[in-house]
């Protein structure tokens, strides 16, 4: 039987009733209605890395070939005409034997609030797509409107809140905002970034504050977390410090009315709660004891890094979200089939342990709608089956439960909708990496 | 060697925040023992300081400021701090010395880490690593992403100081300078009276290996403007 690959990220209408996923370099659409699911859209990104590549390789060549020649005319040297005349074409390195598999991600997929548009990220080109949501069109709801390159991966995203700009931070710590509207153009070292970090970006935020002034909040692999004005974007406001470690997520928390909250986590061993208007720490919920039993020796530092004893583990937060009420917080530690759940006391400022659940296989990724919390896991040894898990709060009990009949639909849907789509089955280059995050970990080079 | 790349994951060390740095041990002399507590605070920075000589000829032209240079190569730092701990030795009796020292540092990642907002009066950045290629630009010092962090170190009216001796580097730094809402360049009648302009031309190690070679050097100086109204 062919395996569907594990849904790598996920995003929800706020009812609930258009689920996006990702799996692997496609995006498919699900529609849920009275329970039941069935796939409304699907999109693949089929460009060639090859082909950026090539492009990339003959632009550098034709570069070093106008350098040479003008080199060589100002020292008169007649071989510049030769030079000029000879038409070589461009080298495309090829990987060589035992070269890591390159992987053409898709991520950070993200709904515009108005639910119109959905923006990706891609590996591919390093560009910001964005798809326009036709629910009318019964074939596809998603069709692309624009599909913009960029010089390094964007690593997060945002998009501003009357869903007119999309703020993109990238893997090398700038940030670049782009109109949803505007043509797709060429990005190079004459488009100035609207500011940066020197360090990879992880996670971005834009919020407004009680007086209605706007802000970008970035947070890097260097334990920064930056809160600059917008549009004054070169105005800092301060840095919130207190991380030892990278930083992987950040949410400020729909429930809070005023705005003025912020999470955070990564490497540490903390959930950091800040007041970020004011740069003040309010608190911070260690989870160390409740992650524990779930760290395992798939957790076990890599060689280079290992102690004598090799019994180093590393572990980080992957993900946090803000559920809509009842102030909580969830989030999860990379690798583990814990999710935790915290609630926000109001009296004291703490984040206190709500509830936990443990999931049959790893937790991949997780977002939330009015109602829901989605849960992908790490399914692969399921025969397709677990690839998601839609949990509702209960009133009764006052905590989260497993809609089973909805996950299970959801469930049978991709494994009868894909088990034809060859694009989305674990293929010959094996599951796409899962557990990245704490890649961002910092050991140091110490002979430097 | 010659550079160190800005990007790397040193292992550096840095105070988690500002008012957790530890700035007796550099400057003993402006250590209260009473209050336990730093008598000054650090106001000018020497940002990639090399071998320490700006520092050295800045130490008695500002006695009542505390001056740090900041660099990112080990072998460098070491020398400097033996310099700096020879001057002092040398110059015990008139207390010479005791405003100055060297922090080994990545002030492009780590600014914020050790200044609070407004804390500098001074920046100087003397013959920063060119690097020349296109796609390196975002490794030089003056970017107008940094220049945003820089600003927010520096006091509203505080100084930056650059000076180079490649022209193309001159006119990128002036161009980013110019063009970043919070600075203002001050014109040649403001160099010409300013003793720091002086000091930086001729104090550097490498300012004078430019002037043994008889080759130019390029100087550009900008005023912090008060921060706007937020809009």
């Amino acid at each position: 039987m062919s395996l569907i690959h594990p849904i790598q990220d996920i995003v929800s209408s706020e009812d609930g009733s258009l689920i996006f996923g990702i799996i692997k370099n496609e995006v498919v659409v699900f529609r849920v209605e009275e329970g039941k699911s069935q796939l409304v859209g699907k999109w693949v990104d089929e460009l060639d890395r090859n082909e950026v590549i090539r492009e990339k390789v003959e632009k550098e060549q034709a570069r070093q070939i106008a350098e040479n020649i003008t080199k060589k005319r100002k020292t008169n040297d007649e071989s510049a005409k030769t030079i000029e005349s000879e038409n070589k074409t461009a080298k495309i390195p090829t990987p060589g034997l035992g070269a890591p598999t390159v992987y053409s991600h898709l991520r950070n997929v993200t709904l515009s609030h108005g639910e119109k548009l959905l923006i990706i990220c891609a590996d591919s080109d390093k560009s910001v797509i964005i798809f326009d949501i036709d629910n009318d069109n019964k074939e596809n709801v998603l069709q692309l409107k624009k599909r913009q390159p960029y010089p390094k991966r964007p690593n997060a995203i945002a998009i501003s809140d009357d869903d007119k700009l999309i703020v993109i931070a990238d893997k090398f710590g700038d940030v670049y905002t782009m109109s949803v509207d505007s043509d797709v153009k060429k990005i190079d070292g004459n488009v100035e970034p609207v500011l940066g970090h020197v360090s990879m970006l992880t996670s971005i935020v834009v919020v407004k504050d009680s007086e209605n002034k706007k802000y970008i909040i970035t947070a890097d692999r260097d334990e920064h977390i930056k809160v600059t004005h917008y549009p004054q974007t070169y105005i800092v406001k301060h840095w919130l410090f207190g991380h030892n470690e990278f930083i992987s997520s950040l949410s400020v928390p729909q429930w809070n009315k005023t705005n003025d909250l912020l999470l955070s986590a990564g490497g540490d061993r903390y959930l950091y709660l800040w007041n970020w208007g004011k740069n003040e720490l309010l608190s911070k919920f260690n989870y160390e004891k409740l992650i524990d039993k779930y760290i395992t020796d798939a957790h076990l530092a890599s060689e280079r890094f290992q102690n004598e004893e090799n019994n180093l583990r590393e572990y980080c937060v992957s993900k946090i979200v803000s559920l809509p009420s009842n102030r909580l917080v969830a989030f999860f530690v990379e690798a583990t089939p814990l999710l935790i759940i915290l609630k926000y006391s109001p009296e004291d400022n703490t984040l206190k342990l709500f509830q936990t659940m443990e999931f049959a296989f790893n937790i991949i990724t997780m977002n939330v709608n009015n109602n829901q919390l989605l849960i992908t896991l790490d399914n692969h040894e399921s025969q397709n089956k677990d690839f998601i898990k839609i949990l509702d709060f209960n009133e009764n009990t006052d905590r989260f439960s497993t809609n089973e009949s909805l996950s299970n639909n959801l469930d049978t849907t991709i494994a009868s909708t894909l088990i034809e789509d060859k694009t989305s089955h674990i293929g010959s280059t094996g599951i796409y990496p899962l557990y990245t995050t704490i890649n961002l970990k910092k050991h140091g080079e110490s002979y430097s | 060697r010659a550079h160190s790349n800005p990007f790397s994951d040193h292992q550096l060390e840095y105070p988690e925040k500002p008012a957790d740095m530890d700035w007796s041990k550099l400057y003993p002399y402006y250590y209260d023992e009473n209050t336990k507590e730093m008598t000054k605070k650090v106001t000018i920075t020497d940002i990639g300081c090399g071998f320490g000589g700006l520092l050295i000829d800045l130490s008695p032209e500002f006695p009542n400021d505390l001056i740090l240079g900041m660099e990112i190569r080990v072998q460098v730092t070491n020398y400097v701090e033996d310099r700096i701990i020879a001057l002092r030795t040398n110059n015990v009796e008139t207390k010479g010395y005791q405003n100055i020292n060297v922090l080994r540092g990545n002030a492009m990642k780590f600014l914020p880490n050790f200044f609070e907002k407004g804390q500098l009066s001074k920046m100087f950045f003397c013959f920063p690593d060119p690097h020349f290629k296109q796609r390196k630009h975002k490794a030089r010092i003056i970017t107008n992403t940094l220049l945003s962090e820089y600003a927010y170190v520096l006091k509203e009216g505080g100084i930056i100081y650059t000076i180079t001796d490649v022209e193309d580097l001159h006119i990128w730094m002036a161009k980013h300078l110019e063009e970043h809402p919070l600075f203002e360049r001050l014109d040649e009648t403001w160099e010409s009276n300013d003793k720091c302009v002086q000091i930086m031309r001729h104090a550097t190690e490498e300012g004078k290996k430019v002037e043994r070679k008889k080759g130019d050097k390029f100087v550009a100086c900008f005023k912090r403007l008060p921060t706007p109204e937020i809009i």
